[in-house]
């Protein structure tokens, strides 16, 4: 899988899991609401002035994707990796988990660890879903634990299925058909993308 | 009004705040199982599998009186299977069937309720969808019975062509007429 360029760097990153709700509000306050699972990231990427040789490797990397066709992986500044303690932690799941799940129980920690924090990302080895946690990931004194995100799964998980905790890559796509490039004076150029998350 | 809500469904209904899916069957030779969710779904003994592409639901009413009508629902067919399926089965007296699944504010499996059930009439398919077209059993009865008959039409049905003078009883008037050769 074709990994979208770490330079030039990207000058901000907006990143959220868009959910489907229907709500019925009242002008009292009450309200009703019904929840559809499932939550694709969506992903906004902003660049400061790029010179012409960093804005045509960009653009040459969103062509060969052609528009919204292709899949890239997509490794972004901060929100990828933690600020936990995941030295020496290669977790896997500890027993089957079926689809619709929003807990895996794990194993093979480091004892006593908080791997990950609420509000970051986790994956699963082979799995193009990312998720986000919604409590931190500890362990206890056995390197054992539980993780709580959303999403639910979007598909089962097997026994010794590797979670992924460090260096998340957001399997992405472009959100349109067309790349357009903002040519300013002195050869600048100023550019910004968006992906939407994707399950093929 | 509905008769067929559980009290659990009930008490999750009332409480503002549960999770929905909408479901659906199709009875080619086999089967086919989708559902709106991200993940597949276990409704008795069926897996209802996610449906990944765009879809449309129609419009429909969670009431148990009088299913009419025709509905359409559009899935996606970049796959083309269902041209395939359509070709090797036809389209005909395929029943389809939409429902939808509910769970509690804890996540708990409530059970469906069938909120539209009839078989396809027609199927358009593209490059990109399937266009499924099903009448309910309400609309296939209605539509035998929408047959009208003239009586030089009735005369026809029974006879082999014009010029012959018969008797007809037309039920339920018993009314007697003749027919004109």
């Amino acid at each position: 899988m074709a990994l979208y360029p770490q330079d030039p760097l990207f000058r901000s990153v907006s990143v959220g899991l868009k959910f489907t709700t229907d709500i019925s509000p009242s002008d009292n306050g009450h309200q009703q609401a019904v929840d559809r699972d499932g939550a694709s990231a969506e992903i906004d990427i902003k660049y400061n002035k790029l010179s012409y040789a960093e804005a045509m490797r960009v653009r040459a990397f969103l062509v060969s994707l052609r528009g919204r066709a292709k899949t890239c992986d997509l490794i972004l500044p901060v929100e990828s990796h933690t600020m936990g303690d995941i030295a020496g932690s290669t977790i896997q799941a500890t027993s089957l988990t079926a689809g619709g799940s929003n807990t895996l129980v794990f194993k093979n920690g480091q004892p006593n660890k908080t791997l990950r924090y609420a509000g970051e990302w986790i994956q699963l080895a082979g799995h193009d879903k990312s998720y986000m946690l919604v409590s931190d990931l500890v362990t206890d004194a056995s390197g054992n634990g539980i993780a709580t995100f959303e999403p639910a799964l979007y598909s089962q998980v097997l026994a010794n299925e590797q979670i992924i905790i460090d260096e998340i890559k957001f399997k992405v796509n472009a959100s349109s058909d067309i790349t357009k490039t903002d040519l300013q004076p002195g050869k600048q150029y100023s550019f910004s993308v968006k992906f939407t998350e994707a399950i093929r | 009004m509905r008769t067929d809500i559980t009290p659990s469904m009930q008490s999750a209904f009332e409480s503002g705040e549960f999770k929905a899916h909408k479901i659906m069957a199709l009875n080619t030779s086999s089967p086919i199982y989708l559902t709106d969710a991200p993940y597949s779904i276990v409704v008795g003994a069926n897996t209802y599998q996610p449906i990944k592409g765009r879809v449309k639901w129609p419009d429909l009413e969670t009431t148990l009186e009088n299913k009419k009508g025709s509905i359409t629902v559009e899935l996606p067919n970049t796959d083309r299977a269902f041209d395939a399926i359509t070709v090797a089965e036809g389209y005909t007296d395929k029943w389809l069937s939409i429902g939808e699944v509910y769970w509690d504010k804890a996540n708990t499996l409530l059970g469906y309720i069938e909120l539209w059930a009839g078989a396809q009439t027609k199927i358009e398919t593209t490059e990109t969808t399937a266009k499924i077209t099903a009448a309910s059993y309400h609309s296939i009865f209605e539509v035998t019975r929408a047959i009208r008959t003239t009586e030089e039409s009735h005369s026809r049905m029974f006879t082999s062509g014009k010029g012959d003078d018969r008797t007809f009883w037309w039920a339920p008037t018993a009314r007697q007429f003749k027919v004109k050769g």
